[in-house]
C-alpha cells in the first residue's frame, strides 16, 4: 500500500487562539488611571494686571495710542490718545463692528497689544468676560489687543 | 432497546469539552471607553473647586489654568482657596476700609498667603517665587462695581497679575 511521505503529510494544525485577558487587564488600568484624571468641566482662563504707574518719561518721542474702551450697560465708547479722542460708539451687543474698528487701528499700530477697560459700576461681570475675548482677537482669529489693563480699579 | 457500546467503544472517555468566553466584543467598548476619557485627559495639575451658587461666564479662551491662590467669590460670600473670609449676611465687623473700596477679610486672609509664600521662598533658597498671580472664581452676575472691588484688594495685598476662571467653549 503507498504511503505518503510524511513531509508531504498535511498535519492538523491546531488554530491557536490569541489570549485577550492580558489586553483586558491592561486596558481596565488605563481606563481607572483616565477616570481618576479626566476634566469633564473645561476651565480656562483670562488674564489681566494691575496698571502700573511710573514717573519716567515715555521712549519714543511719538504720543502713546492710549486706546481705551469706555464700557456703559447699554454702550460701548472706543477712544485713543491721552485725550480721550473718540474713535466710535457701539451698541453693547454690536461685538462684530467693535471688532471691526479694533482691526482698523490695529492695522496702523501693529505693535500696540495694550487696551484698557473702563467698566461702568453697573456693568455685568459676564459682559466683561465676552468684551475682553472680543479684543483679544477677531472672528478670523487674527491677534487685535491681547494685553487688557483695567484702567479704573485704583480710583 | 438498551444501547449498548460497541466494544471498539470501550474504555475510551468522552473528551469534555471546555466553554469558551468570547470578549471581543467587551473589549470593543472598553477601546471605545478608552478613546473617550483619552480625549477627556488633562494634563494641567491644577484643581478649582467652585461653589454651588457660582456660575462661570464662557469664553472662547485657550488659556490653561496656571497654580495660584484661589479667590471664589459668590454674591453673599467670599473664600480664599475654599476657606470662607466672608460671609456678608453673618458678618457682625465692619466689610470694607480704605474708602470703601478694599474688603478686609479678603486683604487679610491674602496678605497672610503671601507672607506665607514669602516664607518658603526664603527657607527653601532658591525655590520658586512668589508669582503675585490670583485665580479669581467669580459669579457671572456680579457687578464691576463689587468687582473693583475684588481687584483693588488683591492689588492692595499684594497680586498683581489676575486670572479670571471661566467655562471653555466645546472644541
Amino acid at each position: 500500500m503507498y504511503r505518503v511521505p510524511s513531509h508531504l503529510q498535511r498535519r492538523n494544525k491546531e488554530r491557536t487562539k490569541l489570549n485577550l485577558i492580558p489586553i483586558l487587564d491592561s486596558v481596565f488600568i488605563f481606563i481607572f488611571f483616565l477616570l481618576v484624571s479626566s476634566n469633564f468641566i473645561n476651565l480656562k482662563e483670562v488674564s489681566s494686571v494691575v496698571p502700573i504707574l511710573s514717573d519716567s518719561a515715555p521712549e519714543k518721542n511719538e504720543e502713546p495710542l492710549a486706546l481705551t474702551l469706555v464700557i456703559g450697560k447699554e454702550t460701548i465708547k472706543l477712544t485713543t490718545g491721552l485725550n480721550s479722542k473718540s474713535v466710535g460708539e457701539f451698541k453693547i451687543d454690536e461685538i462684530s463692528e467693535l471688532q471691526k474698528a479694533l482691526s482698523e487701528i490695529k492695522a496702523n499700530h501693529e505693535t500696540e497689544k495694550t487696551i484698557i477697560f473702563e467698566p461702568s459700576e453697573n456693568v455685568d461681570y459676564e459682559k466683561i468676560i465676552t468684551l475682553m475675548d472680543a479684543v483679544k482677537q477677531d472672528s478670523s482669529k487674527n491677534e487685535l489687543f491681547g494685553n487688557i489693563i483695567f484702567g479704573n480699579v485704583m480710583e | 432497546m438498551l444501547r449498548r457500546r460497541l466494544i471498539r467503544h470501550r474504555g475510551v472517555r468522552k473528551k469534555i469539552k471546555s466553554f469558551d468566553l468570547d470578549i471581543t466584543s467587551l473589549l470593543d467598548i472598553l477601546v471605545i471607553l478608552l478613546v473617550f476619557l483619552l480625549k477627556n485627559y488633562s494634563a494641567s495639575n491644577v484643581t478649582l473647586n467652585i461653589p454651588e451658587n457660582i456660575s462661570l461666564p464662557r469664553s472662547d479662551s485657550q488659556e490653561v489654568n496656571t497654580e495660584s491662590v484661589v479667590v471664589q467669590v459668590s454674591s453673599e460670600r467670599i473664600w480664599v482657596d475654599d476657606k470662607e473670609v466672608l460671609n456678608s449676611n453673618t458678618a457682625k465687623s465692619k466689610i470694607y476700609d480704605d474708602g470703601g473700596r478694599r474688603i478686609i477679610s479678603l486683604y487679610n486672609e491674602l496678605v497672610e498667603k503671601k507672607n506665607s509664600f514669602k516664607l518658603l521662598e526664603k527657607a527653601t533658597g532658591g525655590g520658586q517665587e512668589f508669582s503675585g498671580n490670583v485665580s479669581l472664581v467669580v459669579d457671572k452676575k456680579i457687578e464691576y462695581s463689587y468687582l473693583k472691588k475684588l481687584m483693588y484688594t488683591c492689588a492692595s495685598a499684594g497680586f498683581k497679575e489676575y486670572k479670571f476662571v471661566v467655562l471653555g467653549l466645546e472644541e
